[in-house]
């Protein structure tokens, strides 16, 4: 029933407040820091199978990096006031600090990007004429020098440009667990261990997203999935699945071992009101499904064929996609179902069809970094360009790389 | 280096905007921010500035007395009016009515107040609704009709006429 609350809540602690816009916030910044881990695996450790998505990973964390500020602004209201963080920042919150952190990681990626496209950019401002031209000219801001000094001096920049990106992607979702982890009214959130879980869940969610927008972009380019992309991607996923799951899992387990007084109410949270979404999905159908099915293609890859893996690796990463929004939704919901007494729940929380924090604007605004996306590979293609590749690496751009 | 070129025009760009940002900020943060404190302490004087909009119980009187003396003496004599209305002051002027002032007719009203809640003084009139409800022979159906309290509930006068 909707407004029974039952156990001993206290008058003023009965409403579920943080709604669906703050679950939807730390899950899209956890997509920006996990693509951009990934990235980094080629760009910065050396990881030269990945270099078929090392494109297309920096460019998703930059796009939803883009919209990641969105479901907050829309819960808060007053976005334009969202501005001031910048502008007077408060260096005593950690939420108000982060606008200048934010800025300077948009920045960081931004240049990154620029210097991996500058080849194309250059090719494309070389092919085209008219506005395009200028476009691609001011992008390249009027140099067109792709030598191999250039190159290589790019190179070296991006190199470093991505070794400091990894502290700022991992402090930036480490900062979103920090959030939770430091309400120490709330037990079931006031924990160290909650930046850890929430990076290694991100890292998870964003090494699936890549898979998933590698084969979705492959199939409409037409180009082969590189197999041993494919492959390494999947031994990554499955790693971090595994820790992920294992961290979440020791935050519960110390819980109930301890039996705190916490544990009291977080035990029949977990076992009761949140039970599908815990146990059902975050647990059993979000974990142990895409652990078995990326064990499989990690341990039997001979006996693998290349379609076979590729649909296994899409399913599991769909689901852990769907695994990582659930644990969202287990902390942030299911640390507010309860009252602070730790004695009687809280009202329950069902985010309605249209309202203004309801599920239409969550997938609004999860929808814009796809198309973000998809606009960008109209412009400079996402695809890597692979010359001594299959050859028909991106449909858009075809010539782009091997033009000079 | 000469093939460095488009960095220092990158780099160019990007002190362009850094220096840019620090003289546009200096322009934005307002004058009177950080005297007394990380705000804007003009915001104190135009917060005092605003108009009240509460008025209590008595400025409702002279307009709405009916209301006013069933309400006064029954049981919700100590619940302002404006608790489960509005602000006068976005309802009337002085003289006259400027705009509708809300009523709700919803159990969710009586809910703030009345619901069963272990926490509440033990002596505070609560009810469980449904098994109110059931009590007053209300067969319990998946969701409480809206404004089912007020069918033996006068607001005013909860106990009163409408009631037993
Ligand atoms: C416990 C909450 C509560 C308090 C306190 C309360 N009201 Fe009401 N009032 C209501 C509700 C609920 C209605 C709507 C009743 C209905 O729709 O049948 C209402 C209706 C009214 C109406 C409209 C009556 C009509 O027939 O449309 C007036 C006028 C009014 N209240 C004035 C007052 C004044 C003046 C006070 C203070 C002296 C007051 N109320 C205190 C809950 C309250
Ligand atoms: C200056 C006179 C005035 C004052 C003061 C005033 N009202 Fe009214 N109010 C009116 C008039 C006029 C109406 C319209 C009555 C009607 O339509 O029968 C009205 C209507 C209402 C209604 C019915 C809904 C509506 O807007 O038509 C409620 C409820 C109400 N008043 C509550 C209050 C409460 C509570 C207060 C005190 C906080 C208050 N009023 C103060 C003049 C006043
Ligand atoms: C803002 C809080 C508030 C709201 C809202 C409210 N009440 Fe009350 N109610 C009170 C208070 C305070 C008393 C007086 C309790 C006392 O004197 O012991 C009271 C008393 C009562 C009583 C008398 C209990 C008794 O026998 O002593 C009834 C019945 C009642 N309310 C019903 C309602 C209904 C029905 C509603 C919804 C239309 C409602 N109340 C809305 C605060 C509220
Ligand atoms: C069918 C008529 C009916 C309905 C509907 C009804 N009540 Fe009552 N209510 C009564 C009667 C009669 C009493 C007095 C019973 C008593 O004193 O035991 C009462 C008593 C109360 C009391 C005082 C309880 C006490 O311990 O003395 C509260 C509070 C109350 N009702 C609130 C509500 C609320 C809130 C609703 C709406 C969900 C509601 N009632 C709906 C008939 C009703």
């Amino acid at each position: 029933m909707e407004i029974e609350v039952t156990g001993y809540s206290f008058p003023n602690d009965i409403h579920i407040l943080w709604s669906l816009m703050i679950v939807m916030y730390p899950y899209i910044t956890g997509l920006v820091a996990g693509s951009f881990v990934v990235s980094s695996l080629y760009h910065v450790f050396g990881r030269n199978e990945l270099k078929p998505i090392s494109r297309l990973s920096l460019v998703a964390s930059f796009g939803f990096l883009l919209f990641a500020t969105l479901p907050l602004l829309n819960h808060l209201g007053h976005p334009e006031r969202g501005f001031n963080i910048i502008i007077t920042p408060n260096f005593s919150s950690a939420m108000a600090a982060f606008g200048v952190f934010y800025a300077a990681y948009l920045i960081v990626v931004m240049l990154e990007i620029w210097l991996i496209y500058r080849k194309d950019i250059i090719m494309l401002a070389r092919r085209s004429r008219g506005i395009k031209r200028a476009f691609y000219a001011l992008l390249a801001l009027g140099v067109y020098d792709t030598s191999e000094e250039s190159r290589k001096l790019d190179h070296n920049i991006v190199v470093v440009l991505a070794s400091i990106g990894i502290p700022m992607a991992c402090i930036l979702h480490g900062y979103v667990g920090f959030m939770f982890g430091s309400v120490k009214a709330n037990s079931f959130w006031s924990t160290p261990l909650m930046p850890i879980i929430f990076l290694c869940s991100a890292i998870t969610s964003g090494i699936a997203m890549v898979v998933v927008l590698y084969q979705i972009l492959s199939k409409l380019n037409g180009a082969r999935i590189d197999p041993e992309c494919m492959q390494s991607l999947c031994r990554w996923l499955w790693m971090f699945a595994i820790i992920t799951v294992t961290v979440e899992l020791l935050e519960i387990i110390s819980l109930a071992y301890e039996r705190s007084e916490e544990w009291m109410v977080v035990g029949p949270l977990l076992g009761g009101k949140l039970a599908f979404s815990f146990i059902g999905i975050q647990l059993v159908f979000g974990a142990l499904i895409p652990i078995i099915l990326l064990g499989v293609v990690v341990l039997m890859k001979p006996f693998l064929t290349d379609p076979l893996r590729n649909t296994m690796a899409f399913v599991a990463s769909l689901i852990l996609l769907v695994q990582v929004l659930a644990m969202r939704w287990n902390v942030v919901i299911g640390g507010q179902m309860f009252s602070k007494s730790m004695m009687g729940f809280r009202q329950s929380y069902d985010p309605g069809l249209f309202e203004k924090e309801g599920v239409a604007v969550a997938i609004g605004i999860f929808v814009l970094p796809f198309i973000f996306l998809a606009i960008f590979n109209k412009f400079l293609p996402l695809a890597e360009e692979d010359v001594e590749g299959d050859g028909k690496a991106s449909a858009a751009e075809p010539q782009a790389a091997r033009g000079a | 280096m000469e093939h460095s070129k488009h960095i220092w025009r990158a780099a160019l760009i990007l002190l362009f905007g850094v220096v840019g940002f620090i003289v546009v900020r200096q322009f934005l943060i307002p004058k009177s921010f950080g005297i007394a404190g990380h705000y804007r302490f003009d915001a104190l004087a135009e917060f005092m500035a605003q108009p009240v909009k509460h008025g209590g119980r008595e400025s409702c009187r002279k307009c709405h007395e009916p209301p006013y003396e069933t309400t006064s003496k029954g049981k919700h004599a100590r619940v302002s009016c404006e608790v489960c209305h509005g602000p006068v002051g976005d309802h009337a002027s002085k003289e006259a009515k400027i705009a509708v002032m809300p009523k709700n007719p919803s159990y969710k009203l009586c809910a703030y107040c009345h619901q069963k809640l272990a926490a509440r003084p033990k002596g505070f009139k609560q009810v469980s609704f449904r098994k109110h409800l059931e009590e007053q022979g209300f067969a319990s159906d998946s969701k409480i009709p809206e404004k089912i309290c007020l069918k033996c509930h006068e607001p005013h006068d909860p106990t009163g006429a409408a009631g037993n």
